[in-house]
């Protein structure tokens, strides 16, 4: 073996061994995050009393464990559950559809979702709790709207193209009815379809965290099986099926899981905007675009981001809690210019 | 042996083509020539399984192209076509790699990281392995994605105007490289060009095209008649002999 080519594996091994080290410095980042997170709320906590009660130490403060354990950990742990889902379903759809804009939303997905939540909170929840009608009814017709979509996409070999189209129809529709739903409610159910809209992690049960991260853990490695497929289509559609990928199987297979991984998010949160835009540029300015590292780094992305977030719902205005969507948004938007006039939006 | 029986090719429903049969030796290369829109490109993506013809069909060593079998199929095939887009965060490297993009597993094993290095040298690209796709030359990236056609071991070259952003030195690379490849692993290639003298340099056979029509095939010598490509141009041609008596064409404005 020629040492030119050695010297090429070896700088191939070491830019692997820089996107792992990345990745494990963003990990890092998110646990110091969720540390805060758990720390701060109307009641400051001390990071260490927080740290000792979650190794279990039984000298820790019973306040302190009886907040951690029944209030704050479900709600931090579901910032990063939905962060992940999210960040990742972001990555996804803007490989799959070819678009930088694309996020999981694109879909038509978080209006379906709004349109769902606002129906259940309209109708009283048909007798039933609103803690089981209001996601319910949000998964639903996120689902929905899946079928639509991927049933219009079929018909067209899923092309990138109609699946968008048929995501922003989709968009328009459930806002109209969204909007709908507003008009006609009274002023006290229109409060609350506005306040499931902006996103709120306070909805976040041990229950339902649990649900969010089975389906996010079953979801994940379905993707990453399909990472190198995934990186060729970076190179345009035309490449990938000339290298003998199954486009269409995989745009059709993909999408269902995002899908499923963002209706199931966002029927306990509500909808948290720009994460699924933001997340998976941020990644891929760090890591490039090989999907084995982008995939996983958009997720921590995306968990970071929404921690952080969170922690700043908790401290930006004192004495008052803001919904972390609100966060998301108001951070996201100029950060999403600053990458757009940085010229590192992919074209 | 690839062979294509009494094709019928549409695009929704215009007709490319209507009984078209063409055969394909192992060990040749079959330049196919002809005007835009002769259907040249049609017959390329049909032969590598990615166009379903209306008519006909098409076997690989007496087996047939099948919906069923496409994916094997094109597991044995390297097809390169016109569309060279690049992305930023793909380096050249990896590029080629993903030449093997349905068979490589999440670790990526020494072995495959060596062939493709060993393709970049090949090529004179390997300081290159590390760059961004995007920030190639269009004929430098031309080079990579022949690299990633080869990476898959194909049985079976489809080219689609590999050389029409390389310059005069890189034709004759890329051009060389796959007359070596073919004679030694007697592969089955077929590529599109518009340069005539290039295709009468390097290939078996020539295939002429136009309006979907096969109308001539053969030697160099025989397949470039200058009344023909003439007629098909609408310029006129004039078909000269070089030293070692190979076609030398004119086209005379």
């Amino acid at each position: 073996m020629s040492g030119a080519i050695a010297a090429a594996m070896a700088a191939h091994r070491r830019r692997e061994r820089r996107r792992l080290g990345m990745l494990g410095a963003v990990a890092l980042a998110l646990a110091l995050s969720l540390v805060l997170d758990l720390a701060s709320g109307p009641a400051l906590l001390p990071p260490v009393e927080v740290l000792r009660s979650l190794l279990g130490d039984p000298a820790a403060d019973e306040t302190v464990s009886i907040i951690l354990w029944s209030l704050r950990l479900p709600m931090a742990l579901m910032a990063l559950t939905v962060g992940v889902a999210l960040g990742v379903s972001g990555a996804t759809v803007q490989t799959l559809l070819d678009n930088p804009l694309a996020s999981p939303y694109t879909l038509g997905l978080a209006a379906a979702a709004g349109f769902g939540a606002a129906l259940a909170l309209q109708q009283g929840g048909w007798g039933l709790p609103p803690v089981l009608a209001v996601p319910g009814a949000a998964f639903l017709f996120t689902s929905l709207a899946c079928a639509v979509v991927l049933g219009v996409g079929r018909l067209r070999g899923m092309a990138a193209n109609t699946v968008v189209l048929a995501g922003i129809a989709l968009l328009f529709l459930f806002h109209s009815l969204q909007s709908l739903m507003q008009f006609r409610a009274t002023p006290e159910v229109g409060q609350q379809i506005v306040f499931w809209l902006l996103g709120s992690l306070d909805r976040a049960t041990w229950q339902n965290l649990g649900i969010t991260a089975a389906v996010t853990a079953v979801s994940l490695p379905l993707l990453m099986r399909h990472c190198w497929a995934l990186t060729a289509l970076r190179l345009g559609e035309a490449r990938a099926r000339a290298l003998g990928l199954p486009v269409a199987a995989l745009r059709l297979g993909a999408v269902l899981l995002v899908s499923l991984m963002t209706a199931t998010a966002i029927a306990f949160v509500g909808t948290i905007g720009f994460i699924g835009l933001v997340a998976p540029h941020l990644a891929r300015l760090c890591i490039g675009e090989d999907q084995r590292f982008l995939l996983p780094m958009s997720g921590l992305m995306g968990a970071l981001m929404l921690s952080s977030a969170s922690v700043l719902s908790k401290v930006i205005l004192p004495g008052a809690l803001v919904p972390v969507g609100v966060v998301t948004a108001v951070l996201g938007v100029p950060f999403f210019f600053w990458l757009i006039l940085a010229r590192r939006l992919p074209g | 042996m690839l062979r294509a029986e009494s094709l019928t090719l549409r695009q929704g429903s215009q007709v490319i083509s209507r009984s078209l049969s063409l055969d394909f030796a192992r060990g040749g290369i079959t330049a196919l020539v002809g005007p835009n829109g002769a259907g040249k490109t049609t017959l390329l993506r049909a032969l590598q399984g990615g166009h379903r013809p209306s008519g006909g069909r098409i076997t690989l060593d007496g087996l047939a192209l099948t919906d069923a079998g496409r994916r094997r199929w094109q597991a044995r095939i390297g097809y390169m076509p016109q569309e060279s887009r690049a992305s930023d965060g793909v380096t050249v490297l990896e590029a080629v790699l993903l030449g093997r993009a349905g068979t490589l597993a999440f670790h990526l094993p020494d072995a495959e990281l060596r062939a493709a290095a060993t393709l970049l040298q090949e090529f004179g690209l390997l300081e290159l392995a590390g760059r961004s796709l995007a920030t190639l030359s269009g004929g430098q990236r031309q080079l990579v994605f022949f690299a990633q056609c080869l990476a898959r071991e194909p049985e079976v070259m489809l080219l689609d105007e590999p050389v029409s952003a390389l310059d005069l030195r890189h034709q004759q690379t890329l051009m060389r490289a796959l007359r070596r490849l073919t004679d030694a692993r007697q592969l089955i290639s077929v590529v599109v060009l518009h340069d005539l003298n290039l295709a009468a340099r390097y290939a078996d056979r020539i295939a002429v095209l136009a309006e979907g029509r096969l109308r001539a095939i053969g030697p160099p010598r025989e397949a470039l008649s200058a009344p023909l490509l003439s007629e098909i141009y609408g310029v006129t041609v004039r078909v000269l002999r070089d030293a070692d008596n190979m076609p030398l064409v004119q086209s005379l404005v």
